[in-house]
């Protein structure tokens, strides 16, 4: 289990809650084991089907089969640290408008997972404070 | 990375086309907890869970579907604590990179569930 979650707001839905990303643990066992693709090849099927969304063609879109196989063949990175696999992770899983644009308040942290809280009475309300 | 290229398998006097295998196996699985701090216990190729809200957990692939017209479940094991009944339950396989779930009660509420089970096929 990851000792950290990241928690951020979407700048596109700001009516929307905070939301948690939680790392899998099978998945950061890879990472540290150094098995994991280049963060580009994910952006490069991304991009893609983004494209595809914003021109409304998704529900026939299907990837460049060389590029998702790139996914298996694009040679393997170095292993990461927890740390550096939680910051491939938000490059990975979060999007990008989060975390490669600038905004007048952050809008994603990096916690410890203890600091999240554990009553979720009022989980629709939260909000990321800076 | 090595790739074998056939056809058809065969194992016992039966023979199956490999399409069958490569469309018809589970590409994704995770059993989670969205009570409390939101947590994976166990999964196969999914990267991360996004706790999007109150019963929303949206599960994030680590290798890509092909296509985002893929087939889903999302199933309770527990509603909430140890109880098991049924709920409303449902989700959808929303890109070629995430599942979302949506996680009910047994009223038209979302909740978060003690625990869950969620898989893809496509």
């Amino acid at each position: 289990m990851s000792n950290y979650r990241v928690i951020f707001e979407d700048p596109d839905f700001p009516e929307e809650p905070a939301k948690i990303l939680v790392p899998a643990p099978e998945w950061l066992e890879q990472a540290m084991l150094g098995l994991l693709a280049p963060i580009w090849v994910h952006h490069q099927l991304k991009d893609a089907e983004e494209l595809a969304i914003a021109e409304g063609r998704h529900t026939t879109f299907k990837h460049n089969p060389e590029h998702l196989a790139l996914q298996f063949t694009a040679p393997r990175i170095d292993p990461l640290t927890e740390e550096e696999a939680i910051e491939y992770l938000i490059m990975k899983d979060i999007p990008k408008r989060v975390w490669a644009q600038q905004h007048n308040r952050q809008m994603f942290k990096i916690v410890r997972t203890e600091q999240v809280p554990s009553d979720r009475t009022f989980r629709d309300a939260w909000r990321l404070s800076t | 990375m090595s790739t074998f290229i056939v056809e058809n398998l065969a194992f016992g006097g039966t023979t199956a086309p490999v399409d069958s295998l490569v469309k018809g196996s589970t590409k994704m699985w995770a059993q989670y907890v969205m009570a409390g701090t939101a947590t994976v216990n166990g999964s196969y190729n999914v990267s991360s869970l996004t706790d999007l809200g109150v019963g929303s957990p949206q599960l994030n692939l680590a290798i890509a579907l092909s296509t985002s017209n893929g087939a889903m479940w999302n199933t309770p094991g527990f509603y909430t604590g140890t109880t098991a009944y049924a709920v409303q339950a449902g989700g959808r396989v929303s890109s070629t990179t995430t599942v979302l779930g949506y996680c009910g009660s047994d009223s038209t509420t979302r909740a978060d569930w003690s625990l869950g089970s969620m898989g893809a096929i496509g």
